[in-house]
């Protein structure tokens, strides 16, 4: 399986530096599960950002801030090195027979067979995911097979991504892992693969997100909770 | 060093670590807006972090200051911004592997500071100002287009420059 269409090179270097929301990020991820190819350009991001950080001018941290952390890392000393994180094994896929690849199974309460699949169109159906921060909201999408998604237009940028079958909107094929980005001015007619339905990941560019980083996190800091 | 921590326990190279990185773990996390204070402890957070992590560090999949980068970034995200980092997990059953060769001969180029320094040196400025907003502020696409008075697609095309000008520099592509 050879992914023929990703995401654009800026959203790679925007996931990169942290920039994306969350909607956007898992999208981006999912999606470098299965392409070898953006997975090296993310690379190549980060080592941009392991310069930038380097570069910066340093600034000066307190004389006892080393000996705080090695006080708190010899606490852990004893506890074996954390492997990494175990792996829950995919819910997924004996039951509908699909893949979902990490981070997207884990933002996965139960099967997608047994989702909560909400009607919005005759052979169209979707479900909401979960996700903690404001901006975009990522909804999987599933077109039953053979089905067409009346045209429509949209209203800012989307992607959409196949996890499961797959689609033609009259201009190309999309397959699992392939991802499908339009513009305010795209209008198309999405057509599901007759092998099955196609399920995918719909991520629409939110409105405007101005960062304003407040000290929130002051309060979990010191303990107090919220 | 970051070897030495991993598979050592090291904390002489641990103590080199700090000294490198945690002054620019502090100025990266200021570049945002974030109170000296605040950003100190998140500092201590993101070198517990990098001690605590060390055993998954793998040279052939990027160098030491893109890997603490990396801590660095997902903290900010984690913790001032209140979001999850959706990340890939490399070791996903369900993950597409690499064709074989790909990896470890990249990443000797990528480690190459002089050649991303004269990148970075290189870029347009236009280019260099969308990239540091970017990595340094955290500002979203939509933010650098309203700060910088651009449309929106401008701010994309400027990055996606950067990026591909960076690529080519750096190593052979494209």
């Amino acid at each position: 399986m050879t992914v023929a269409h990703h995401p654009a090179d800026e959203l790679l270097l925007s996931y990169a530096a942290g920039t994306l929301d969350e909607g956007m990020s898992l999208m981006v991820a999912t999606h470098l599960a299965y392409c070898p190819r953006c997975r090296g350009l993310v690379r190549e991001a980060e080592a941009l950002g392991g310069h930038l950080l380097d570069e910066l001018p340093p600034a000066a941290v307190s004389d006892t801030a080393l000996a705080a952390v090695m006080s708190r890392l010899r606490a852990d000393d004893g506890r074996a090195p954390a492997a990494g994180p175990a792996l829950e094994a995919s819910p997924l896929a004996p039951v509908s027979g699909i893949r979902v690849p990490q981070p997207l199974r884990g933002y996965l309460a139960r099967d997608l067979a047994e989702a909560r699949w909400r009607p919005v169109a005759p052979g169209l159906q979707q479900t909401g995911l979960v996700v903690e921060g404001a901006g975009s909201r990522p909804v999987l999408l599933r077109i039953n097979a053979g089905r067409t998604i009346p045209e429509h237009g949209h209203r800012g940028s989307e992607y959409t991504m196949v996890l499961a079958g797959g689609f033609n909107d009259g201009h190309a094929e999309f397959r699992p892992g392939d991802l499908c980005a339009v513009g305010v001015d795209t209008v198309h007619r999405p057509v599901a693969d007759l092998d099955g339905d196609c399920i995918c990941l719909v991520v629409s560019e939110a409105p405007v997100r101005f960062t304003r980083l407040l000290p929130r996190l002051i309060q979990p800091l010191m303990g107090s909770g919220l | 060093m970051l070897l030495a921590v991993a598979s050592d326990r090291d904390e002489a190279a641990f103590a080199a670590l700090f000294s490198h990185y945690g002054p620019r773990i502090k100025a990266f996390l200021m570049r945002t807006g974030t109170d000296a204070a605040i950003a100190e402890e998140l500092t201590q957070e993101a070198m517990v972090s990098v001690w605590r992590k060390a055993v998954q560090f793998d040279p052939s999949r990027a160098g030491a200051s893109a890997w603490v980068y990396a801590i660095a970034r997902n903290l900010r995200i984690d913790m001032l911004r209140r979001e999850r980092r959706p990340e890939l997990d490399p070791n996903d059953p369900a993950l597409v592997p690499e064709p074989e060769e790909s990896a470890d001969r990249k990443v000797g180029r990528l480690q190459d500071e002089e050649k991303l320094r004269q990148a970075m040196a290189d870029l347009p400025d236009d280019q260099a100002q969308v990239v540091r907003l970017s990595f340094y502020e955290d500002k979203p696409h939509a933010a650098i287009a309203d700060e910088l008075g651009l449309p929106l697609g401008t701010v994309k095309s400027r990055l996606r420059l950067a990026f591909r000008r960076i690529r080519k520099v750096v190593g052979e592509e494209e």
